[in-house]
């Protein structure tokens, strides 16, 4: 909508600096004419109530062609074009309502003036139309601006937002106090294996509370993460849950999104390991696809008849949250509900730039 | 019971977690464990059979878990003391009348307390029906609900609604009906309405609920009556508000 007509209060100022406008033009008219003042209000103030909003709808030409590199011609050409024809638009009303005045009046008095005044009417015309579209490039432009920091501040949020839920569901309270219960009953039995798994755990926590998600780890770390995960969790579920990795080796050195597998890890463990009285296996697999790698978790399904629980499904939207943002919309997070497998998969993009500075380092 | 010996099991589908327990419940005097109980369905057959005076009930367990345990068990529960890893389902433990909850890694203090909680207690902790209905409106249950469990003795069976055909009231019972079999429930007519997807159920009768997938025939029964014929042959009675309902849902 044009900005004159979005508030009551910007469409009272317009009308009042439109009669302003008005003034001075019957005032100049009034100077070159013959008419008198009541004539020349009778016959110019309709015309001119018509063209402010005539000129107003230059907004939407403004709207479809904005201002832009490479395009000032064309624009200007447009804009020159619409306020010709709307200056003799305007010349044509003011005629028009001239002939229909000397009509009502017998007399041709308002056409006779109205020839005098009809080359400063058009140049007026022209003139007032290129300042009002001006105008409205400018409040495009201030519009534009506040539309663009608004979406960096959104973006900013989000990101934040994703960093904050991640943050918050690194480490799940269930699983922290269920492992430190089943540790407290290991340590009695089986000491070594008992420490063997806090030191999992150590490591499982420390990589988790150092998480940030601006930052980039390497794939291999990653895996790491998990390994640890798990090994924790098949202590508590033990022969329920059996696990295998699949790591392409070149990928291992690639630079991935931190906490990119636990997500997926989690859900595997939740959904498909312990809603399941027999529990299951889990099979992770880092492949090569394209420019970029594909990361795929593959558990068995719930059983059917199993309530959702409140929340469900929050990690992996969660993760697919964070990865549109971290890799702008060209990673891709897919769920492949099958009758005896349950698979998400990750494709993200390998960032070339990342990669060489590794590599290099590698290679050294 | 005061000084009795008091008979327990742990139901708690993580093995290392029911061993923590009973190392500690080792440490006191006068409690026999007479059973270890790795999923809800045992923990059922388990109670049943052998009747203990206590239980120990882990909340989260597969397929069945704590809450769906007790409500199986209903007014034939002994006394029940949760045992959780976070304390988030707390205050619902509580009002399914559990005796006691207790965290885990669980302290040798806060247990003999729970003990002792139990001693001071006459008789079990067994629900009544308004009490396993408070139980049932506290728990963030998925609603429309997508299965009935039932318990027939000491067998725990898990009906998916969709392979019910229909509902039928009898007293404070309903029988639930799937092809060839019919299972009784405690459960209210009333309830059970609120908690089946409205778009397949239909309360066509104050004793009869119908699944419209089974639904055949509507047919006139006298001037002002009508009947339903289902898919298994059954012919059940409408009301008048049944088949207003009936209408607006086909």
């Amino acid at each position: 909508m044009p900005p004159l007509f979005r508030t009551r209060r910007y469409l009272l100022m317009g009308l009042s600096l439109w009669m302003v406008l008005a003034a001075l033009l019957e005032s100049i008219v009034f100077r070159l004419t013959s008419l008198n003042a009541w004539q020349l209000a009778l016959w110019l103030t309709p015309p001119i109530i018509v063209e402010f909003f005539v000129i107003t709808a230059n907004w939407y030409i403004c709207r479809i062609s904005p201002l832009q590199r490479g395009q000032y011609t064309r624009v200007f050409l447009l804009q020159a074009l619409a306020a010709s024809v709307n200056a003799i638009l305007f010349l044509g009303i003011l005629h028009g309502y001239a002939w229909f005045l000397n009509h009502l009046s017998d007399s041709p008095l308002w056409s006779m003036e109205a020839a005098k005044v009809s080359i400063l009417l058009v140049v007026i015309g022209f003139v007032l139309y290129i300042v009002i579209a001006l105008f409205h490039y400018l409040v495009i432009s201030l519009e534009d601006r506040i539309l663009i920091e608004q979406r960096l501040l959104e973006e900013k949020l989000a990101t934040v937002q994703a960093e904050f839920r991640a943050l918050r569901n690194t480490i799940h309270p269930h699983f922290l106090f269920n492992t430190l219960t089943a540790l407290s009953a290991l340590g009695k039995e089986d000491f070594p294996r008992a420490r063997e798994t806090l030191l999992n755990l150590a490591d499982f926590l420390r990589y988790s509370l150092r998480f940030q998600q601006e930052s980039n780890v390497t794939l291999q770390e990653e895996i790491d993460h998990a390994g640890n995960y798990l090994s924790v969790e098949k202590m508590r579920l033990g022969k329920r849950l059996e696990f295998s990795f699949q790591v392409d080796e070149e990928l291992t050195t690639m630079p991935v999104m931190s906490l990119t597998l636990l997500p997926l890890v989690e859900n595997a463990v939740k959904h498909g390991i312990q809603s399941r009285l027999e529990g299951g296996t889990i099979h992770i697999t880092a492949q090569a696809s394209g420019d970029g790698m594909r990361i795929t978790v593959n558990n068995p399904p719930t059983p059917p008849d199993t309530p959702r629980p409140a929340g469900e499904g929050l990690g992996l939207r969660t993760l697919e949250r964070r990865l549109s943002i971290y890799y702008q919309g060209k990673a891709h997070l897919q769920i492949n509900t099958g009758s005896d497998r349950f698979t998400v998969s990750v494709s993200i993009p390998i960032d070339q730039k990342q990669d060489r500075t590794i590599q290099g380092g590698v290679h050294e | 019971m005061s000084e009795q010996t008091i008979r327990v099991i742990i139901a708690d589908d993580e093995e290392l977690s029911r061993k923590a327990l009973k190392n500690e419940l080792a440490q006191l005097p006068g409690i026999e464990i007479i059973g270890e109980c790795e999923n809800g369905f045992f923990t059922v057959k388990e109670v049943m059979e052998t009747r203990p005076d206590l239980l120990f009930l882990d909340i989260q367990m597969p397929r069945l878990d704590g809450f769906d345990v007790l409500e199986l068990l209903g007014a034939e529960a002994p006394a029940v003391v949760f045992v959780t890893a976070f304390d988030e389902y707390a205050v619902r433990a509580f009002e399914a009348r559990a005796v006691d909850y207790l965290l885990k890694p669980v302290r040798a203090e806060r247990l003999k307390k729970a003990i002792a909680q139990v001693r001071r207690m006459t008789t079990g902790s067994g629900l009544n029906q308004s009490q396993q209905h408070l139980l049932d409106d506290h728990r963030e249950k998925q609603i429309p609900i997508i299965r009935i469990l039932v318990r027939t003795g000491t067998d725990v069976q898990v009906i998916p609604v969709a392979e019910i055909s229909h509902f039928q009231a009898e007293d404070d019972y309903v029988r639930i009906h799937t092809q060839g079999r019919s299972w009784l429930k405690s459960e209210r007519m009333n309830r059970l309405e609120q908690l089946l997807d409205p778009r397949l159920f239909c309360r066509i009768h104050r004793s009869f609920i119908i699944n419209i997938q089974f639904l055949k025939a509507i047919e006139p029964y006298s001037k002002e009556s009508r009947v339903v014929k289902l898919n298994s042959g059954e012919v059940l009675p409408v009301s008048r508000e049944g088949y207003t309902r009936l209408k607006a849902l086909l």
